[in-house]
């Protein structure tokens, strides 16, 4: 049964320079200004399960650098149609999660405001229609999380690269108005344009499909076993509050939080895009590199985004004066871990330096794939495994986080999809 | 190290961000400084004190120390150097 542990209300605020910053709890409402539509958005938090639900779906916090990364990684693989397969999985997740968030709205005026609140709720950025109230030639973002993502790696790029906001639009007009469309982005921030432009067109083909169940019902499977006793950091305390953060879409639309920007990703998205992808690249008899690729993809991610965390000022005010060497740290950055929805994980060994077990009760790419497909014959956790790697890489390895890349290696030998009871993962030095 | 002296964070979406360290004797006179030149830092989650100036965002845990500083869109050079000032901070060769 999902019963929420903590309930956290959050809405955006804008503020003047000066003003203090004010936290709303408990799904109040107020007007975000330049919208003019209420956010009655709130973020339901299962602490003991470790996930995040908004507006009846399950939703995954990941960073910039790994949403931007995991586009590169599906988009640039041309043996398959990773372009299209990435757009796919955004406007199918998409139309499944704003199906959901429809409830009790029924105007397609409402429909719409409220599919351009979620996105800018769960951190994507800010989008306007220009020429009026409802989309007819165009969709303008003013701020966009995949921009902020590419221009922080790739400044160079000059290409657009909001194939992901295409996605959901398409879903949102469907959802929102009935009209099935396609979005082509004709200009974006990344290409030094002052806005990303979306240009609506009639759509030949078939109509969005809704998928996902994933969201709506997390399972009740146990959570992770308690692993070795740190006496100095107390985990409880650390997954509170950061699971309070308030963490919602500024008036851009984005969530800077602990030195990244954070966005809170539908997990059908994450389990489409990784299920459909790995499938193709079975199909062209390229498993295993796809697989490599995801991995390295959430290496990076364990990398950037726990080095971000580490460095970060909540770090220093809530963490760090539990910890007093480096297996401290670990447990603290893993606990963090457990606050963004990911699913119920905790070390269960660490070898300081060495090595480092991880268990995992609900993993969400197990679920994905237990709910997308059924069961698996191999381990399918390629997120988890490779930000059990980046976690090593951080808080052991030597040198720049680039040079860190690829010093630990790891591997999940159970998995939840192919029978397990849990999920169970073995980082250690690279070979 | 005895003096203050600050880090990059290089994994901060913001270009040039940097901590700064001060000797604890130095932060809370350094703190009165910034709130009387910037007015008083409001409590943030997780412990963290904000202080957010026209063109800076300032962020510590509710002791002070480290301070960082994520400098905003349309800073300059002057606000870098007067935070410097406040704090006491003579400079180095990361810029």
């Amino acid at each position: 049964m999902w019963i929420p542990a903590i309930v956290v209300g959050r809405i955006v605020i804008r503020r003047a320079v000066g003003e203090r910053a004010s936290v709303p709890q408990g799904g109040e409402r107020t007007t975000v200004p330049g919208v003019g539509a209420e956010m009655t958005f709130t973020t339901d938090i299962d602490s003991v399960r470790a996930r995040r639900l908004v507006a009846g779906s399950s939703v995954i916090l990941h960073c910039h650098h790994y949403n931007s990364r995991l586009q590169k990684a599906i988009e640039g693989t041309t043996a398959v149609d990773g372009r299209g397969l990435w757009m796919a999985s955004a406007e199918s997740s998409w139309t499944g999660v704003l199906e959901r968030a429809m409830a009790g709205v029924s105007a397609p005026r409402d429909r719409w405001q409220r599919c351009l609140d979620l996105y800018q709720f769960l951190g994507f950025g800010r989008l306007q229609v220009p020429d009026g109230e409802l989309p007819e030639t165009q969709v303008v973002g003013v701020a966009s999380h995949f921009v902020e993502g590419w221009s922080a790696r790739e400044p160079e790029r000059t290409q657009p690269v909001c194939s992901f906001t295409a996605g959901f639009l398409q879903a949102a007009v469907w959802v929102a108005l009935g009209r099935a469309v396609t979005f082509e982005e004709v200009a974006c921030q990344q290409g030094r344009a002052p806005a990303c432009e979306f240009v609506l067109r009639p759509r030949a083909g078939a109509a969005p499909r809704p998928i996902g169940v994933v969201a709506a019902k997390p399972s009740d499977a146990p959570a992770a076993p308690v692993g070795p006793v740190r006496p100095g950091v107390d985990e409880a305390k650390i997954v509170e509050a950061v699971s309070s953060m308030p963490i919602a879409g500024d008036d851009r639309g984005l969530i800077p939080a602990f030195n990244v920007f954070l966005a809170s990703m539908p997990a059908d998205f994450y389990n489409h895009a990784s299920v459909t992808f790995l499938a193709a690249m079975r199909e062209a008899g390229m498993g295993a590199l796809g697989r490599r690729l995801l991995m390295q993809v959430a290496e990076i991610c364990g990398l950037n985004t726990f080095a971000g965390i580490r460095s970060s000022a909540e770090w220093d005010a809530l963490i760090a004066p539990m910890c007093h060497d480096p297996a401290d740290e670990m447990i603290g950055l893993v606990a963090v871990s457990n606050a963004l929805g990911w699913g119920s994980w905790r070390v269960t060994d660490l070898v300081p330096g060495e090595s480092m077990r991880l268990s995992a009760g609900n993993g969400y790419e197990a679920e994905g794939q237990l709910e997308l497909v059924g069961p698996s014959h191999e381990p399918c956790c390629v997120m988890l495994t490779g930000v059990s790697a980046g976690l090593m890489d951080l808080v052991y390895g030597t040198g720049s986080v680039r040079e860190r890349v690829g010093q630990f290696a790891a591997s999940e030998h159970r998995c939840r999809a192919s029978g397990a009871e849990r999920c169970e993962f073995l980082a250690e030095e690279a070979a | 190290m005895t003096g203050t002296y600050r880090e990059r964070v290089f994994s901060c979406p913001r270009d040039r961000t940097y901590k700064y360290y001060l000797p604890k004797e130095d932060a809370q006179p350094a703190w009165e400084r910034l709130r009387e030149e910037f007015g008083a830092p409001s409590p943030g989650a997780c412990g963290v004190l904000v202080l957010e100036t026209p063109r800076l965002l300032l962020r510590a845990p509710s002791w002070g120390n480290p301070l960082t500083v994520i400098r905003k869109r349309g800073w300059s050079e002057d606000d870098v150097r007067r935070f410097h000032e406040l704090i006491g901070f003579p400079g180095d060769s990361q810029e």
